[in-house]
């Protein structure tokens, strides 16, 4: 019996798509880290976290509520969504390790008509830009700097400094080299840890995210609304669902996913950016109808975004989706169900 | 030459020759925009265009209200509630204060305010959470006219037939199978009262977060013995602590 096997992303896009997403890469490896090599940016992240570490002691209760505050009021689709985030500030030592997969996956469900190969690439795209909008979100803690500089005016700078720095690593070949054997060895040390689930009783999903500092915890929100986002690309079948997910979300697949989903999500995001739309929330749910795309209609728009060369369909398809999205939205938020005319 | 010290070199020989050149309206437009520039979200931050574009939007919401969204009192024209005085102006709906409590507030944190609104001249009470700022009218710019009041936000669509409970969203995110397993117990969540405590705790506690004072007024009188304004406030009716 064949068993999935893992998919690249130069499997998955053009030779000239590669190249694009590696010059980007280069770029954000100098705005992020600078002049900085290797050894430098190691050296001064784990001097900046116990700063940061220490500095946060004794207002965790605070900064658990806030970021979870925060993420709503930056992603309004939260509330909408009726999404639930439960947050909290822990020790290096609470922070799991996952566990290594096993590679065993001996009863592949019959895919019928589905091509396998594009599902894992469209779910390995999928986790990208859940990464990269975690990496961009992570940020969003700027937008409510004047709060944070009533705690420590210092607090801010750090902030952005270490993620810049422990993002700006994913930008360098040599440090995904380093990262991809520390995680074979089970020797990576996780700043945080996300998950979403979906609570059956209550009919909502829950984000539940750990982390060892403040602008980590931002971070890990946002990727666990990304992640419910994601789910949107999967079908109706479980055992099809189960087996993408075994063969796609692998932590080995993190660092090139934190390198290069950052462009994908740059790259759709920039189409809601540009839109006449001023409703965060359409963004989420631009998204979700992006995922909702057959794998081959997915690729092919991921890949003319990130290249910026949508097709006059593409461009229509989406500004008559964000429409629809945003016409719903004003209906849901003033109870008119005549807004069409 | 590193290329770093050439660019700093340029950079100086530049604003050398802008100096020299420029007048001194001309120099303070162009320290003006530096500040701006400097002091933007966005310098020498990775912040996403899109996070930015809802920067702006809640920066706008934010002029309309009174209430900051999050406890930044000492800056920006925001003060504690407890703070506020007679003839203080709120900076959104420009509301004027008409009477305060001399400062009493109850255990649980909450403090009455008396209003007047200037356009109607009605007054009204307000019952704000002790730890809640306000911003005031920008006293430098008293001839501008107060924002108006923000419009209350219609709320959502209600069912027929269902008072009061809130139909399922239009868009929303269905849960997929296999996806994720359903959990079972919720209770590993963070409880809205949970929270509230944590606050409330951080408050009675002897590092505070924001606050000028160490300790509440109302604690200082608990930690001296005169809780009967505590206990007062335990039978519902109302209580006195001072500074």
């Amino acid at each position: 019996m064949t068993r999935l096997v893992e998919v690249e992303y130069d499997k998955i896009f053009s030779t000239k798509t590669m190249a694009s997403l590696k010059g980007k890469s280069g770029e954000s490896l100098r705005q992020m880290l600078g002049d900085k090599n290797l050894m430098q940016t190691m050296s001064r992240s784990q001097a900046l976290l116990d700063e940061i570490i220490s500095a946060e002691e004794g207002y965790r209760d605070e900064l658990e509520m806030v970021a979870a505050q925060m993420v709503t009021d930056a992603y309004p689709i939260i509330d909408y969504a009726n999404i639930k985030i439960d947050a909290k500030i822990v020790n290096m030592s609470d922070i799991r390790l996952p566990k290594p997969q096993s590679q065993n996956d001996p009863t592949l469900p019959d895919f019928g008509k589905d091509d396998p190969e594009k599902l894992k690439a469209k779910r390995r795209i999928i986790n990208g830009i859940t990464q990269g909008a975690s990496i961009r979100g992570a940020f969003g803690f700027m937008l409510f700097k004047e709060y944070l500089d009533e705690i420590n005016p210092e607090l801010v700078v750090k902030y952005n400094e270490i993620l810049k720095l422990a993002f700006g690593v994913y930008d360098d070949e040599n440090a995904i080299a380093m990262l991809l054997s520390m995680i074979a060895q089970n020797q990576n040390a996780p700043g945080g840890e996300s998950e979403m689930e979906y609570d059956e009783e209550n009919e909502q999903f829950v984000i539940k995210a750990k982390a060892i500092c403040f602008p980590m915890l931002v971070h890990e929100i946002v990727k666990g609304l990304y992640e419910i986002v994601g789910t949107q690309g999967f079908g109706m079948d479980a055992k099809k669902n189960k087996a993408i997910i075994g063969a796609v979300d692998k932590l080995s697949n993190e660092p090139n996913d934190l390198r290069f989903g950052k462009f994908f999500y740059d790259a759709i995001s920039e189409i809601y950016n540009e839109s006449n739309i001023n409703d965060a929330r359409v963004r989420e749910l631009f998204f979700a109808e992006v995922y909702k795309l057959d794998e081959n209609d997915f690729i092919s728009f991921v890949e003319n975004a990130v290249n910026d060369e949508l097709t006059s369909a593409q461009l229509s398809w989406a500004t008559g989706t964000m429409k629809d999205i945003e016409k719903d939205l004003k209906k849901d938020d003033t109870g008119l169900e005549d807004l069409d005319e | 030459m590193d290329k770093k010290k050439l660019l700093e070199m340029v950079r100086r020989v530049i604003k050398q020759e802008l100096n020299e050149a420029l007048t001194p309206e001309e120099k303070e437009e162009l320290e003006k925009l530096e500040y701006e520039f400097t002091s933007d979200v966005r310098h020498d931050s990775a912040i996403s265009p899109s996070l930015y574009k809802r920067y702006k939007e809640l920066k706008a919401e934010e002029a309309k209200t009174d209430e900051a969204r999050y406890p930044v009192a000492g800056e920006n024209g925001y003060i504690r509630v407890s703070q506020l005085k007679k003839g203080d102006i709120l900076g959104g709906s420009g509301l004027e204060i008409v009477n305060m409590s001399s400062g009493a507030m109850t255990p649980s944190g909450k403090i009455e305010v008396t209003v007047k609104d200037p356009k109607t001249g009605k007054e009204l009470t307000k019952t704000y959470n002790k730890s809640t700022t306000v911003r005031l009218k920008d006293k430098t710019n008293e001839n501008a006219p107060a924002p108006s009041k923000p419009k209350e936000k219609p709320g959502p669509a209600v069912a027929p037939g269902k008072p009061g409970e809130k139909p399922k969203p239009r868009r929303t995110f269905e849960p997929k199978p296999g996806v994720k397993p359903a959990i079972k117990n919720i209770a590993a969540t963070m409880e809205e009262t949970k929270m509230l405590d944590k606050i409330v705790k951080r408050f009675r506690s002897s590092k505070p977060l924001n606050e000028e004072e160490t300790t509440p007024c109302w604690e200082k009188g608990f930690k001296a013995g005169y809780d009967e304004g505590y206990k007062d406030s335990q039978n519902g009716k109302s209580n006195r602590f001072y500074k």
